[in-house]
């Protein structure tokens, strides 16, 4: 049966069950209501989010469903950067997408997708300086003059990425 | 109206809107060594005070093998750790502490590290530790070594001690170490003791060492991750390299060498390494591969090392249809084997022939170093397919292979070395080059030409603001030509 979902920005999107409950948000929400056909509102996501979203739901929907009950293969999961090739191909996407797609998948609770947009931020964090971390993310050096000088002095002996 | 460009500020960047939970897996995912995350904290202010709150990211320590010894107080690389060391102990308060410690060769520098330590009232907290003797020259060390199973440790649970098999000493440790602790209030009730012997005498060369990640992981278990390099035990006897093995024993094939057990080591430092076609070779977490003597790369094996930023090698052989690459490279170095190993010798003309090989896909972004390892027809070469980089240093001969080089980044030379190269020609040679370092080995035969040739390619190359530097056989410094 399909469930239809509703984005911040009221549009709707008719999805079947099995790709719906990659999100163990919506799972929960759907079990819940019981069978019911009342929309799902998700006030956090935007249409073209979702839609991003949908898609790798749609793609994994018959991978095993992470339990939570295996945390040796959790964190051999999180320490590893490596990402599938469908999965890299998927999220390359401007940043502005990239971020919106991991809070999406954190507060849709998708754990896969969610690992793969973080594994793709730390493999784009990897190696680089300060400098090029800051000119790749956008980010403004807000230290204060005291501040700078107490990094300059660790610089002295952090030089070794 | 004119559209000015949004100004980075921490509101536009779309990392910002990151909760502080995500950021930090992120960080820990991005930065598993300790000094890396050093340098997440000078990003930016709300990174610094993520990064620093989050005690738990600075528990685990390593204290080196420092290569020199560490002896004096001079010693930059001693000066730097215990800026660290210092570091990690206050931010870490009263949290327990996991500790990898490679003793160091010198006494001084031993008590110095314990008295940091000590001062700080840390011993309390180490939870667990590996401690590696196999660098230790003497054994008097291992009096040393017992010390960290006294009660200054109470709350120790695991004490790996990996150690080399000199006969007399097999089994010692172990037995001096029970005995400290039997019968004493201050037994630690759930210690897990573990010896590592890794070099039974009843090695012969043709024994595979059992260097693999089974044993690795006893060493290190979960704290492999947080290595800041995996400094593994010296098992290639080569000779003249200072080893502890036999003299007997010419070659010894470690199968950590064969293929990389770690997804998640960013730096590599070996003696040889060999990469063979039957393992997998998408190295992803590599960010510096350093390899002091051959890299040896078998037919139809192809490694991808997509994070590469450094690479380092001796000497580099390229297999028919084998292939390395690595798309992010930075900066790589071709060193100078030894004395001995000219451009004529079957090392050099191995590497000579990988650099021009079409598996050959290590072209930095950045900058270009050869030791006098290459001939410079293989230099000019790699020169014209390197059209990002930004420095190079190149080592030669005499001036007149400078001289060489310099006419054919002038262009006036067209040669047709390798026939590939042709398509090519016409193209400047390394277009964005600003510096350019040339240190003459030998000869001093005919300054007069490369200065000419330097101050015309400077005077060419006025958009890029080229320096030229030189330094002659029996100099200290480089000095700039043009």
């Amino acid at each position: 049966m399909p469930v239809l979902l509703v984005t911040s920005d009221n549009e709707q999107f008719r999805v079947e069950k099995v790709v719906a409950q990659r999100s163990v948000l919506i799972k929960n929400m759907l079990e819940d209501v019981g069978e019911s056909d009342q929309p799902i509102p998700l006030p956090n996501v935007t249409a073209p989010v979702l839609k991003k979203v949908l898609e790798y739901c749609d793609h994994h929907q018959t991978d095993p469903l992470p339990t939570g009950d295996e945390p040796s293969a959790d964190e051999s999961r999180k320490r590893t950067t490596d990402i599938s090739e469908w999965d890299q191909k998927f999220i390359t996407v401007d940043q502005e997408m990239l971020f919106e797609i991991i809070l999406a998948a954190n507060y849709l609770d998708i754990k896969p997708l969610l690992d793969v947009g973080c594994k793709t931020v730390a493999n784009m964090i990897k190696g680089k300086s300060p400098e090029e971390i800051r000119k790749l993310f956008n980010i403004v050096n807000d230290f204060t003059p005291e501040e700078e000088a107490q990094i300059k002095k660790e610089n002295e002996w952090a030089e070794d990425r | 109206m004119l559209q000015l460009p949004d100004k980075p500020s921490p509101r536009n960047s779309p990392i910002s809107r990151l909760p502080v939970e995500l950021l930090l897996s992120i960080f820990q995912q991005a930065c598993p060594r300790v000094q890396s995350r050093v340098w997440l904290t000078h990003t930016c202010r709300h990174w610094r005070e993520v990064v620093l709150d989050k005690a738990d990211l600075w528990t685990y320590i390593e204290v080196p093998h420092f290569e020199n010894g560490g002896e004096g107080d001079e010693d930059e690389d001693v000066r730097r750790f215990l800026c660290l060391l210092t570091m990690q102990l206050d931010l870490t308060g009263a949290l327990p502490l996991d500790i990898v410690f490679f003793q160091p060769e010198s006494h001084a520098l031993y008590n110095k590290l314990l008295d940091v330590l000590r001062e700080r009232a840390a011993f309390p907290r180490w939870r667990s530790l590996v401690l590696r003797l196999d660098y230790v020259d003497t054994l008097e060390k291992m009096e040393d070594a017992l010390f960290f199973a006294s009660e200054a440790f109470p709350n120790l649970s695991t004490l790996t001690i990996v150690y080399l098999a000199y006969g007399y000493t097999v089994g010692t440790i172990q037995q001096m170490t029970i005995s400290r602790w039997t019968g004493t209030a201050h037994h630690p009730p759930t210690l897990t003791f573990d010896t590592i012997d890794l070099f039974p005498q009843s090695i012969t060369s043709s024994v595979v060492l059992p260097m693999d990640n089974t044993l690795l992981t006893r060493m290190y278990g979960d704290r492999l991750d947080q290595l800041s390099g995996l400094v593994l035990p010296n098992l290639v006897g080569i000779d003249g390299e200072p080893n502890f093995l036999p003299n007997t024993i010419k070659k010894v094939e470690g199968k950590w060498r064969v293929y990389h057990p770690f997804p998640h080591i960013h730096t590599y430092r070996l003696s040889s390494c060999l990469f063979k076609a039957e393992h997998l070779h998408q190295l992803h977490s590599l960010v510096r591969l350093t390899v002091t003597s051959d890299l040896k790369i078998e037919s139809g094996c192809h490694v991808s090392l997509p994070s590469l930023l450094d690479f380092s090698c001796g000497s580099l052989e390229l297999e028919e249809s084998a292939s390395i690459t690595a798309h992010s490279l930075q900066r790589l170095h071709m060193r100078n084997l030894s004395p001995l190993d000219s451009i004529w010798s079957e090392r050099a003309r191995e590497t000579d022939k990988a650099l021009i090989h079409d598996g050959f896909g290590l072209l930095p972004c950045h900058s270009l170093s050869f030791e006098d390892c290459i001939s410079v027809e293989s230099t000019v070469y790699l020169l014209k397919l390197c059209r990002h980089v930004e420095e190079v240093s190149i080592t030669l001969w005499n001036d007149m292979d400078a001289h060489y080089i310099m006419e054919n980044l002038l262009g006036d030379r067209t040669d047709e070395y390798p026939p590939s190269l042709i398509d090519t020609d016409g193209d400047m040679l390394c277009p964005r080059v600003h510096k350019l370092h040339f240190r003459i080995l030998k000869y001093r035969k005919d300054t007069k030409m490369l200065e000419f040739s330097t101050a015309e390619l400077v005077k060419r190359r006025c958009a890029t603001d080229l320096k030229v530097y030189g330094m002659w056989t029996g100099e200290e410094d480089y000095v700039l030509l043009a």
